[in-house]
């Protein structure tokens, strides 16, 4: 049985904000069906006193002081200017509840 | 005018008077009008800027604490720079103007280094060919029919078409090393850690590393150099003091022990590949270095495992691109939830749809413990195994891909065969290790083209490290670098 069907295809693609086609959703589960079924082989592996990597060069607890930092302040407008629309210096969005 | 071939020329021809900042400039924009037309290295130019900025060193009283002052560099595209575009090779962010600088380019500015253009790449990073750019492919300067490797593709070409003297690129699973070695550059992966990641855009936030790109691997130190250290705005920095890197260059390497692990070397390897690179390993035993051959046995389960984390990673960084505060909106949409699903569908690509699916999938609940914590506990393994072996030996060898570059188009409509193009570069990355390619000679292949002359075609030697021992890798590299004569050869301009 292949590892992703279309239907699972469509619900993930849903959660993660994404319309696609009717062609992409069947080469989607083409191409992942192919890719978990050839990365299944990790299922096989014994983890069963392995820790997960949540870091891999030894650090933590790191932290700085939150304060402004000279190089990296612009203007509002400089940041207004990336947003596609705008609206009396503020960003634009669709009504929330329409 | 003297012509400098390297960084450590081109600095002292500047500050001895033989060459101006503005000569330097100006040659590096010729080649780039020379060679653009069959390489498309450059997704954006900085030519004004990069001419006022030569001006500027020229008349400066002194730039001796300026160690790249004058010096013409590339940056990949997926780098915040406060001039121009940072589209990541994307066209969600077509129009994305970053109001500041990544740490990486301060400190290349602070170092009098002159920022040409932005290089293409594959969109946000995710390939191993370049040909996941949105803005159409980089072309491989040695035979143009041919990929540069990715994701780094346009850092690799600018280099090797000398149109620049070094670049930035990132590398996540091998985006630096694999177009190094399809491109006869040198390119460095650093320690995870060791390079900060403020201001660039994330791919995989637990691999992602910013890595240069020179002609050889004492330009490449001096870059690294630069760029490398601590920074307060990423806290996965680390505090682990810096090494001499440009003075380890020169350096003797006897008695170095190297290990040369069998999977490296497997039939999946194109066999003049891993013959070439077997001929530059005798080379470093001539140089006195001890070769021993060892043995990774779950280098098999690198590419799942680098892939299962990546995939998650990605589809977590990319959901916040939305459309609203930056980037392209579906203005035709009529709610907020169809703005981002018609937006995100057009202007995202087919790998990066791709990615956001499989690590959407993989962290998903009820699969999450099956993929991505199995993945993450892998990872831990193939640490502890590199762990181990870093007790025998110093240095790790073998090829840097299993390939050449190959023809274009040949790989694009499969996604599995592209992911396994990573499968000797992905073993590192996961690990969080230091690893170099170093130019090690060309392999004869088959012309695509269809007539029968053979081609030659440049390959890599990986050299893989302990965390933060990068020395080791500069001073082998350039030891190896140094006895032979692959770093001095060039690309022809094609007709």
């Amino acid at each position: 049985m292949p590892l992703i069907s279309s239907a699972e295809v469509k619900r993930i693609a849903g959660l993660a904000r994404l319309q696609l086609s009717e062609h992409e959703i069947k080469q989607a589960t083409k191409d992942l069906g192919n890719v978990l079924t050839h990365f299944s082989q990790l299922q096989g592996i014994d983890t069963s006193h392995t820790p997960t990597s949540d870091d891999v060069t030894g650090l933590s607890n790191i932290s700085r002081v939150d304060r402004p930092i000279d190089e990296l302040l612009c203007s509002t407008q400089v940041l207004l200017d990336n947003a596609p629309q705008t609206h009396r210096g503020q960003i634009k969005v669709q009504a929330i509840f329409a | 005018m003297s012509d400098p071939k390297t960084i450590i020329e081109a600095v002292d021809a500047i500050r001895s008077g033989k060459i101006s900042a503005g000569e330097l400039v100006t040659a590096s924009l010729d080649r780039i009008n020379q060679w653009e037309p069959h390489i498309h290295a450059f997704l954006e130019l900085f030519n004004d800027t990069a001419v006022q900025q030569a001006k500027d060193i020229d008349g400066a009283d002194n730039t001796t604490e300026q160690p790249l002052a004058g010096i013409p560099i590339s940056i990949k595209d997926i780098i915040c720079t406060s001039i121009g575009h940072t589209t990541a090779g994307s066209k969600i962010l077509q129009n994305f103007r970053s109001p500041y600088d990544a740490t990486v380019i301060m400190r290349l500015r602070r170092a009098g280094a002159i920022i040409i253009g932005k290089t293409n790449q594959d969109e946000f990073a995710m390939g191993a060919s370049n040909e996941f750019s949105a803005y159409g492919p980089a072309y491989n300067p040695w035979d143009t029919s041919r990929v540069t490797g990715g994701s780094s593709g346009g850092s690799a070409a600018s280099v090797a078409s000398r149109e620049v003297f070094a670049s930035l690129g990132t590398d996540t699973g091998g985006s630096v090393r694999q177009p190094a070695s399809f491109c006869s550059v040198v390119g460095l992966k650093p320690t995870y850690g060791r390079v900060s990641r403020f201001g660039i855009i994330a791919y995989a936030s637990s691999l992602d590393q910013v890595g240069p790109f020179a002609r050889t691997v004492k330009d490449c130190a001096l870059v690294f150099a630069t760029i490398a250290g601590q920074d307060p705005l990423d806290a996965t920095t680390t505090p682990h003091p810096l090494g001499r890197y440009t003075e380890v260059c020169g350096q003797d390497i006897t008695g170095l022990k190297i290990g040369l692990p069998k999977e490296y070397f497997s039939d999946q390897v194109n066999a003049q590949v891993s013959a070439t690179v077997k001929t530059a390993v005798k080379q470093l035993e001539k140089l006195g270095a001890t070769v021993k051959e060892i043995s990774l046995p779950l280098t098999q389960f690198a590419v799942p495992t680098y892939y299962v984390i990546v995939k998650s990673e990605a589809s977590t960084n990319l959901a916040k691109y939305d459309g609203l505060r930056y980037g392209q909106l579906a203005v035709e949409a009529t709610s907020l939830l169809e703005q981002y699903l018609v937006g995100r569908g057009k202007y995202f690509g087919p790998e990066v749809k791709r990615s956001i699916l499989m690590g959407t999938y993989t962290l998903s609940s009820g699969y999450i413990d099956a993929w991505y914590k199995q993945a993450s506990k892998v990872r831990t393994l193939i640490r502890n195994e590199f762990a181990e072996l870093f007790k025998e030996v110093d240095v790790i060898a073998g090829p840097v891909s299993p390939e050449t570059a190959f023809p274009v188009g040949q790989k694009v409509d499969d996604p599995l065969a592209m992911y396994l193009a990573d499968m000797l570069t992905d073993p590192a990355s996961v690990a969080g290790l230091p690893a170099i390619s170093v130019p090690c000679g060309f392999a004869s292949v088959a012309n695509a083209t269809g007539n029968n002359v053979p081609i030659q075609l440049p390959v890599g030697l990986q050299l893989i490290a302990p965390h933060f021992a990068e020395e080791h890798l500069f001073q082998v590299a350039h030891a190896y670098e140094q006895s032979t004569d692959w770093h001095k050869q060039m690309p022809a301009l094609p007709a």
